[in-house]
């Protein structure tokens, strides 16, 4: 990899160029046996309407209700590849274990024993994946996945930006990663770790198991329903019915601020305490901060400049709620069809930032 | 619109106990749209989701809400003749379409703020 970049660096890579990252956090493992759909559907909170080679984004959940897992699962014919954020391949494969209805007829593997997972994400991310597979990946659709000569090629993402995600087998990926690199030089290609993939996904309204994740919040507060069914039972659901049949008082908000925020730092408004960030970053793009709080349900919509928060180190400040995605992406406008790295400055891009939704602090 | 299972209406009846009136008139105002785009999206788009399951910072297309293409030009259309706004900006329009929240934003940006008197209705019909 290339010598580490400051966080801007990495950010403005995956905002405006591409960023090769390697994601350790991500577990990677490969459902299989007789008894694989009934596991899953048993506990997955989503309806298993998921065809070949598409990925399903959903949750796991733990019997309280509160998000276990960040998943994606791919249907690969009549097993399954699941990506997962949050917990390990070994607390997992105990999760299911404890729930699925028949053990004994499911097998998970762990892929990363034997693979290594690299990520490219930028609007150009799939000119140089094209570069250095094949021109058809260009074509593969938001939430799939191929094969690429022994690798697996998933496109997903959770930064805004064109994203896909490489299992490569151990024994090819130093040989992948160094024409990657190599290629890489005509797209300026920089290198991303955790923390800016962390604030890329927090800028456009991603949800992070890791963070908000475990800050005691139901998918309701989260705003994560569309993960799941009422229509049907799966670990966590009698929590997550009986929690909305007595009505969440709280609610996810995003919010910017000039100075820094921390997570923990309270909200208020006035003198009535609104609640706390369970997210939060620098944000050298936006030029400040932005965060996510958990607030009173009433009080947390976009648009309000109301509220503080106190932050341990520089006191009371305020922040404005706003709604996420807290840019214009570059994704959102390049297009395989007519963009190329290399004549980007021949068809100008509206800004990054559109100062009429004031996302900036 | 089902005002039993739609939380934000029902919350803003207690809006004028917990702020001030014109942050209460700001959230009712929010509140009133997001139930109308919510409203929108049940009624002519057939998102098979009851109102309180439609979170606000949802997506609205490939996850979320998993609308496609053809939703969009509906969603375009209705803008026009349910609420009366024309959007020919394409890459506005790609910005605002991205959750039920940037839908509201939009809307809101698109009509103009009521005048003393004219605040959207309460849920139980009296006067904010």
């Amino acid at each position: 990899m290339s010598p580490a970049l400051d966080l801007k660096a990495q950010v403005e890579a995956i905002r405006y160029r591409v960023a090769l990252s390697e994601p350790d956090h991500v577990a990677c493992l490969r459902l299989s046996g007789p008894g694989a759909f009934a596991a899953l559907d048993a506990l997955c909170p989503a309806q298993l309407f998921v065809r070949d080679c598409q990925m399903l984004q959903t949750l796991l959940l733990r019997p309280d209700g509160q998000p276990l897992a960040d998943l994606y699962v791919c249907r690969d014919d009549e097993e399954f590849f699941l990506l997962a954020e949050g917990p390990s391949a070994p607390e997992l494969g105990a999760f299911f274990r404890e729930h699925a209805p028949d053990p004994s007829a499911i097998t998970l593997s762990d892929l990363r024993e034997g693979h290594t997972l690299l990520t490219l994400s930028g609007p150009y991310a799939w000119e140089l994946l094209a570069a250095v597979s094949t021109p058809e990946v260009v074509g593969l659709p938001y939430n799939s996945f191929c094969r690429l000569a022994g690798s697996v090629c998933f496109r997903g993402g959770k930064t805004g930006e064109y994203g896909y995600d490489l299992l490569v087998p151990a024994a090819q990926a130093a040989a992948l990663r160094e024409r990657i690199l190599d290629a890489g030089r005509a797209f300026d290609l920089g290198t991303a770790d955790l923390e800016a993939l962390d604030l890329c996904a927090l800028e456009n309204g991603f949800f992070n198991v890791r963070s908000e994740g475990r800050a005691g919040l139901d998918p309701i507060e989260l705003q994560l329903q569309w993960r799941l069914s009422y229509l049907k039972d799966f670990v966590g659901s009698a929590a997550i019915q009986e929690r909305r049949r007595q009505g969440v008082g709280r609610r996810v908000a995003w919010v910017v601020a000039a100075g820094p925020l921390a997570v923990g730092d309270p909200v208020d408004y006035g003198e009535r305490r609104l609640g706390a960030l369970v997210n939060a970053a620098a944000s050298p793009l936006l030029g400040g901060s932005v965060g996510l709080a958990a607030l009173e349900r009433a009080f947390a919509h976009p648009g309000i400049d109301r509220f503080t928060a106190t932050n341990q180190g520089t006191g009371r400040a305020p922040l404005r709620t706003v709604s996420p995605p807290l840019l214009n992406n570059r994704s959102l406008h390049v297009s395989p069809q007519r963009h190329r790295y290399a004549t980007r400055h021949e068809h100008p891009l509206p800004p990054l930032f559109d100062p009429a939704r004031g996302e900036r602090p | 619109m089902d005002t039993d299972t739609d939380p934000d209406m029902d919350l803003s009846l207690d809006l004028d106990t917990l702020m001030d009136p014109e942050l209460a008139a700001q959230i009712r105002r929010r509140e009133h749209t997001l139930g109308r785009v919510r409203e929108l999206l049940i009624q002519h788009l057939y998102v098979r989701r009851e109102p309180d399951e439609i979170d606000p910072d949802c997506p609205l297309f490939a996850t979320g809400l998993a609308l496609d293409s053809v939703d969009a030009v509906e969603l375009v259309v209705l803008l026009d003749t349910e609420l009366g706004i024309k959007l020919a900006d394409e890459a506005l329009l790609r910005g605002a379409l991205r959750t039920v929240n940037s839908l509201v934003d939009l809307i809101l940006a698109h009509t103009p703020e009521p005048g003393p008197g004219r605040e959207p209705p309460r849920p139980d019909g009296r006067q904010p």
